[in-house]
């Protein structure tokens, strides 16, 4: 019963699917309206913070890791479309209210756009990761053929949370501001900056249990390491759809009550 | 097509209800939610109450009733933009509402880059699209504007787009909600044509508006609402007419009630040569003038209808008597004459006139009434005011009030000008 009514809610948004592309290219075309590099942004800001971060961490901080910016970057791209995505999905139903009180539409379309634009950006920034990669000497290998996979399981994972947190954030509106808090603690708990051996031994086990090192590992692994993932990262995909379900329920649940919160 | 189509139902609601939230003062962030642990005072306001209606494939039907009387609300909740708290409804097909214009639009964006845009919301693929874009940019009459960004279209060009969007979109369903003020009249046309040709390819349409001229012209069935609750259903003449009828009746209540409070409220106001008096009860730019002599007072008017009723709403062609009460305070008044004067709300003289132009012989008592009866008030709809007087045959003014009274006709027909001028056509 409740299956089929999810179902029924995915086949709302595949019906939709212009819409969804449209909103997603909307965002996407908008996001540097008026600047002077405008679309260019999306390649220079993952330039300029690679430039950044590698003065920083390898002339003023020096860490005991070969090759340090492309050690971060290889997995900073990939933390950045997550929290980025979480954060701006929080609001985005409270900050599309005009139109969802005014035209039917599945509401999904919003968090799905939110997510899926996200993706884009990255997939953009990819494009300047690679050539970095093989200028330090990383070449593309035969594990990349991983990367479809770990992105996959990446997009659900952050879908998830944007199902919740934009659904939530209807009803109390504070969350938007504690996920900002929550997601740069969470940097800081997951091996972006710092590779896992620094991790104390006592405490690596927690590390283990948060979903994003998981990911970060994964990237690390195929771009860094020049490995297989480790296949947890199997384990976490089937992790992350089961989430996405439950999310999604509870979405599609408290759906027809925004309109009338906002 | 089959016997049994015809009788399909395109929307079926049973006892439908819908109430609204409304916080007093609502606590959404952590600080309050802690503090008052009840989500602040929520008062629940029933904006449907056990509304149940079918409406038949290919059907035009419309819903009247006042501001508030839960219309729109029943609208979107056929567009499932609302969902109901109690009750059941089906809807069969394709929707595509007009409820608001426009919403959506990217400012910086061009016309056409819109049109997908929008179209998009309403569910069509950009093949379904592609296949409409020549149709809605012509119905827009935008040509050559299309590729400009919408922020530098006027708001008329900017609702035509939106209409031409919405209307193009091949519904089974069409929603609109008092949209039909778009454009110039010719535009206004042109969508009630398209309106109807839908209605001819056996479209449902459902139409939310207050000109009941084209209400009834579309219509093949009426809902009246009032108060969240689907009073009556049927006819569209008649429901519009019995709907008029009630507004009429309410609104001489609401009125007679303001007059009294008004009453009431006002502090009395020395009468000095010339006062004013600020007079807020039935219009804004009501200013109300009084100056004379105060030989001869006119202490009260009123418009009496043939039942002998004090009211403020008439009907086009009803007798009326207007009244004067005066009071002589001078015992040697000379020749006196009591005139009136009806004035547009827009200060346009429309008829005035006084025993002394009459040929009237005035004789004062200490006091009386004067009656001005006039036999059918042939003006056409709108708001009015009387201004009455008491002077002397030389003008000199004994008692002069200006905007004394106001009144509103009412008609069925929506001829314009200031009278009514009988007529008819020969063809």
């Amino acid at each position: 019963m409740m299956i089929a009514r999810l179902l029924d809610d995915w086949k709302a948004v595949y019906r939709y699917r212009e819409f969804l592309k449209n909103t997603v290219a909307k965002d996407l075309r908008t996001r540097y309206k008026g600047s002077i590099l405008g679309f260019l942004w999306t390649f220079v800001s993952p330039l300029l913070m690679l430039v950044v971060y590698s003065t920083l961490f390898s002339v003023i901080i020096r860490m005991p890791v070969d090759h340090y910016p492309i050690f971060l970057f290889c997995t900073l791209l990939s933390w950045n479309y997550f929290s980025s995505a979480v954060q701006s999905s929080s609001s985005i139903i409270v900050a599309s209210g005009n139109l969802i009180k005014k035209i039917y539409f599945p509401l999904e379309i919003l968090p799905i756009s939110v997510v899926t634009g996200g993706l884009i950006n990255y997939l953009y920034g990819l494009i300047i990761l690679i050539p970095a990669l093989v200028l330090y000497g990383y070449y593309p290998n035969i594990h990349y053929l991983w990367l479809p996979v770990i992105i996959a399981i990446q997009f659900v994972f952050t879908l998830a949370l944007a199902f919740l947190f934009s659904a939530l954030t209807v009803f109390f509106r504070d969350l938007e501001h504690i996920l900002s808090i929550v997601l740069m603690a969470w940097l800081y708990l997951t091996p972006v900056l710092y590779p896992v051996s620094l991790i104390p031994e006592e405490y690596q086990y927690l590390f283990g249990l948060n979903p994003m090192s998981v990911i970060i590992n994964s990237y690390r692994d195929i771009f860094y390491y020049n490995q297989a993932p480790d296949s947890s990262l199997l384990v976490f995909g089937i992790l992350a759809v089961g989430l996405l379900v439950l999310s999604h329920a509870y979405f599609s649940k408290v759906k027809f009550r925004f309109v009338e919160e906002i | 097509m089959r016997v049994t189509e015809l009788r399909e139902t395109a929307i079926e609601i049973k006892n439908l209800w819908k109430k609204y939230k409304i916080y007093q003062d609502k606590p959404a962030t952590l600080k309050e939610r802690f503090l008052f642990r009840t989500r602040g005072v929520a008062q629940e306001k029933w904006v449907l109450k056990d509304v149940s209606l079918s409406i038949p494939k290919g059907k035009m039907v419309g819903f009247i009733g006042r501001n508030g009387s839960g219309k729109s609300t029943l609208l979107k909740v056929m567009t499932g933009i609302l969902r109901p708290d109690k009750g059941e409804i089906s809807v069969e097909g394709k929707v595509s509402s007009l409820i608001e214009l426009g919403a959506g639009f990217h400012m910086d964006f061009t016309g056409r880059e819109n049109i997908y845009m929008n179209a998009s919301i309403f569910g069509l693929t950009r093949r379904e699209i592609d296949r409409r874009l020549e149709s809605i940019i012509q119905f827009s009459e935008l040509g050559n504007y299309i590729d400009n960004p919408v922020r530098t279209y006027s708001s008329g060009m900017f609702m035509r787009l939106a209409f031409s969007i919405a209307i193009n979109v091949d519904p089974d369903i069409l929603l609109i909600d008092e949209i039909l003020a778009v454009g110039d009249n010719a535009f206004q046309k042109k969508c009630i044509s398209q309106i109807e040709a839908l209605k001819q390819q056996g479209k449902t349409i459902v139409l939310v508006s207050h000109d009941n001229g084209v209400m009834e012209r579309l219509c093949d069935e009426i809902y009246w609402m009032d108060n969240a609750v689907m009073i009556k259903h049927g006819n569209p003449h008649e429901i519009i007419q019995e709907y008029l009828d009630f507004l009429t009746t309410s609104e001489e209540q609401r009125l007679q009630s303001e007059a009294r409070q008004k009453e009431e409220s006002a502090v009395p106001v020395e009468r000095s040569a010339e006062s004013t008096v600020e007079n807020q009860g039935l219009d804004q730019t009501t200013e109300q003038k009084r100056w004379g002599n105060n030989a001869v007072v006119i202490q009260e008017t009123s418009i009496i209808n043939p039942l002998g009723e004090n009211r403020f709403i008439f009907q086009k062609g009803q007798p009326i008597d207007i009244e004067i009460i005066y009071k002589v305070n001078q015992p040697d008044v000379q020749r006196p004459v009591f005139g009136i004067g009806i004035f547009k709300m827009d200060g346009t003289l429309c008829y005035g006139s006084n025993t002394y132009i009459d040929k009237v012989p005035v004789t004062l008592h200490e006091t009386g009434k004067v009656v001005c009866r006039i036999e059918s008030l042939s003006l056409v709809q709108g708001d009015y005011y009387v201004n009455v007087a008491c002077h002397h045959e030389d003008g000199t003014p004994y008692d002069y009030i200006t905007r004394a009274l106001t009144f509103r006709i009412h008609s069925k027909e929506d001829d314009i000008g200031i009278a009514y001028i009988p007529h008819k056509w020969i063809i």
